[in-house]
């Protein structure tokens, strides 16, 4: 029987057609509230709200987000932790997210711009809103076996010291704070945030990091940076125009920015903005 | 003169579309990191003093981790192929673990071992002073923990099929056991070796978890070109394409290569 | 005794086998029998590569395998020559390389191992040969090269397993005459396993025939003729053509 496979072989390609066709097209977010506008009654916020944060908000930001699902518990809250370069690039690739809060005003500048670039609805009208800042500090290992005692002992030769990566706001701050005490030794690892750098800090894989006064736990001793060398990074946050739930966007960054919120800032040791 | 297809010969047409689908979610990601990159700013991409330094470290580090591999790796698998002692089989499923874990996990392992208040590498510490964390033998150890498994695995697999008629020959003509896996086994499982080794350092070279976890990342350094890829996915994500194109386009090329070997060892 | 004793037992899967076996220096003994009766096992006992189940194997006076007094020698020690059914010459190597293998597994340098070489396929008439790949060689030529290979390496002793039960009739004619000349001039004991009475009668001095495990025939190769012990030796014998009548061994 002679048989060809041009038939079968069609089939198949119009069925990737159709899947990729199928993948490409925008899905609607589940679980939108069907709220209209106008009415803000807690209770009817409901739905799973996705926040990208900066990693150093992370701690303030998980009680925050408990004490929001506290008085909406129709809303789960979901965060996102990492560099804020890497969460404004995700953010610029159409990552469905809600709610961004950056480490620095320059990392949402890249989001907005993105935003406007791409000429995603509503970018044009944005306006982040700042809500706390940080300091630098220098943090060392419980142990401090190499005895360091300020942005100093970074100099010497048998002192090895991590940062963020420049491309991340607490890289970027580190960097000038070290110019500003003129320190010309180079850190052995730049880390993709904040957190890496705390990490390897903590487990003494090296005798000092730069983090921010707001990472300082248990885990780690912190050395105070002088206000003359210090930097000051402020945080944003915006609500993004094509949230899957913008409502309860608007509504979370508004606690944010509300006293309780800054209240809860401040416990961790942020800054007014 | 027309070719008949005869029917019972060729894939069936069940087969074809999850074949297609196959086909396509591996080649479609190759053709749109093609398709996205910045060809015009190839030539300048790909010699900024990072890339460059970047690359050299690469290169380097792949090579030597390769031959460490094969110079620990080869012993190695003859003792799992031809050895008969307690523990054994625990001993392949140890050496076969990198092959699973999240590089990551390696990497964390590693600094429990190797960092400096790790089990060794404390007293490396205390009593030396140096660290082999954030250096670039750091770098090579970690691309062997991940890669060397390929080796070994390749190279056992090639002994347990080697013809132990040989190696009673050999015997039989006065030669050692050295002698013996020297002048016959070895030569014998060429093929497989050369295999398991070009696998490895294409696995090394594209060794990214272990490595930023246990080496840290400083360009010239520590930073290979999968970090250096990562940490332009934020500066500059169009070198992130070109530098991600260039690594699949080697990778590619080792299975284009290797693809024969494969094949052939399937067909016998 | 100076040539080849082994006394005791070894064992074949299911069964063991008895054995008494003792070859004199420049004595060349066939085992016979039919196939599974054990006599590659004893073969592979005298090379080394199996052990005895009990007993004791001597050579030259030295033990190669004592079950009592817990003595092994492993094969590379021996120095007994094997010549396998099946040539076994490394692939990779050619023909030169496989002859100068044994040789320079004992120290010799190169130069010294490759004139060695030369003269030993010179002497099986496959100098011609020396730069093939075994591949290359027919069945009667690569036979020949891995006599050639055995002997250079000069051994104390020497095995043959089957040697021409895998060639064709024309290969087998050409690697019998090979044999015939050099088992002739080999100073040590040689044990010949076949299952071909015209291997024992063309070669042989003493034949053993061994069946199921026990040894149920040893003598010269024309007592045994004459006188056939069991009905197996009687069929071997018809299937060559009755008794032999020019034995010159």
């Amino acid at each position: 029987m002679i048989t060809s496979h041009r038939p079968a072989l069609g089939a198949a390609l119009t069925a990737v057609l159709a899947l990729t066709l199928a993948a490409c097209g925008q899905s609607t977010a589940p679980g939108s509230p069907g709220t209209s506008p106008g009415t803000a009654p807690d209770d009817a916020l409901s739905g799973e709200l996705v926040v990208l944060a900066a990693a150093s908000l992370q701690d303030a930001f998980d009680e925050l987000g408990a004490a929001f699902h506290e008085a909406h518990p129709g809303v789960t809250v979901t965060f996102s932790y990492g560099g804020s370069s890497g969460l404004a690039e995700q953010i610029v690739a159409g990552a469905p997210a809600d709610v961004f809060a950056a480490a620095s005003t320059s990392t949402m500048e890249t989001a907005v711009h993105g935003l406007q670039d791409a000429g995603v609805a509503g970018a044009d009208a944005l306006s982040p809103t700042l809500f706390a800042s940080n300091s630098m500090v220098l943090a060392v290992p419980l142990a401090n076996e190499a005895g360091v005692q300020g942005l100093a002992d970074l100099e010497r030769d048998d002192v090895t010291f991590a940062v963020c990566e420049e491309a991340v706001p607490c890289g970027a701050a580190a960097v000038r704070v070290l110019q500003a005490a003129g320190v010309t030794a180079a850190p052995v690892t730049l880390e993709k945030d904040v957190t890496a750098v705390l990490i390897k800090v903590r487990d003494d894989e090296v005798d000092a990091g730069i983090v921010y006064v707001t990472d300082l736990d248990e885990s780690v001793t912190g050395i105070e940076v002088p206000a003359d060398v210090n930097t000051t990074t402020s945080y944003p946050i915006l609500a993004l125009p094509e949230a899957p739930h913008p409502e309860t966007a608007a509504a979370f960054t508004d606690f944010v920015l509300s006293a309780e919120g800054l209240a809860v800032l401040a416990s961790h040791g942020f800054a007014a903005p | 003169m027309s070719r008949r297809r005869v029917g019972h010969r060729g894939v069936p047409a069940a087969a074809l579309v999850p074949a297609v689908l196959a086909i396509a979610f591996l080649v479609l990601p190759l053709l749109g990191l093609a398709l996205r990159s910045p060809w015009a700013r190839l030539g300048e991409i790909l010699t900024t003093t990072t890339v460059r330094q970047s690359l050299a470290l690469s290169l380097w580090t792949s090579l030597v981790a390769t031959a460490v591999s094969v110079l620990v790796g080869v012993p190695l698998a003859w003792l799992l192929a031809r050895g008969r002692f307690p523990g054994r089989r625990v001993l392949q499923a140890a050496v076969t673990l990198p092959l699973v874990l999240p590089p990551v996990v390696g990497g964390v392992a590693l600094l429990g071992v190797l960092g400096r208040r790790g089990l060794v590498g404390r007293y490396l510490y205390d009593w030396f002073g140096t660290t082999i964390t954030f250096t670039p033998t750091a770098v090579v150890l970690a691309q062997v923990f991940v890669a060397m498994p390929f080796l070994v695995v390749s190279v056992e697999g090639a002994l347990r099929g080697a013809d132990e008629r040989f190696d009673e020959a050999a015997a039989s003509l006065g030669a050692s056991r050295w002698t013996t896996m020297r002048r016959v086994t070895l030569p014998l499982i060429a093929p497989s070796l050369a295999a398991g080794a070009v696998l490895t350092w294409a696995r090394a070279l594209g060794e990214f978890g272990a490595t930023i976890t246990f080496a840290g990342n400083f360009p010239g350094r520590t930073q290979t070109l999968p970090l250096t890829v990562y940490a332009a996915l934020e500066s500059d994500p169009d070198a992130a394409i070109t530098l991600s194109l260039v690594l699949l386009v080697v990778c590619l090329a080792v299975l284009v290569v290797l693809r024969g070997h494969w094949l052939g060892q399937v067909a016998r | 005794m100076s040539g080849l004793e082994l006394v005791g037992t070894v064992e074949r899967g299911s069964f063991t086998a008895r054995v008494e076996l003792r070859v004199a220096p420049g004595e060349v003994h066939a085992v016979l029998g039919p196939n599974g009766a054990g006599k590659s096992t004893v073969l592979r006992t005298v090379a080394g590569f199996e052990a005895l189940r009990s007993g004791r194997l001597t050579l030259a006076g030295e033990v190669l395998d004592d079950v009592q007094a817990d003595v092994f020698r492993r094969p590379a020690t021996r120095r007994v020559g094997t010549v396998f059914q099946d040539h076994r010459l490394f692939p990779h190597l050619s023909a030169l390389d496989n002859v100068a293998f044994g040789v320079r597994s004992r120290g010799a340098p190169r130069a010294l191992a490759d004139a060695t070489a030369h003269e030993w396929l010179e002497r099986l008439g496959v100098a011609r040969f020396a730069d093939r790949r075994p591949a290359q060689l027919s069945g009667g030529q690569a036979q020949r090269v891995a006599i050639a290979r055995t002997l250079a390496a000069e051994p104390r002793a020497l095995v043959l397993d089957e040697p021409l039960a895998a060639l064709d009739v024309h290969a087998r004619e050409e690697v019998r005459d090979a044999l015939t000349e050099h088992l002739r001039d080999f100073p040590g004991p040689v044990l010949l396993v076949t299952h071909d009475f015209a291997d024992a009668v063309a070669l042989a001095d003493r034949v053993t025939v061994l069946e199921a495990g026990s040894v149920v025939q040893t003598g010269t190769v024309a007592q045994v003729a004459a006188a056939p012990g069991t009905d197996y030796v009687a069929r071997v014998l018809r299937g060559t053509g009755g008794t032999p009548s020019s034995a010159p061994r």
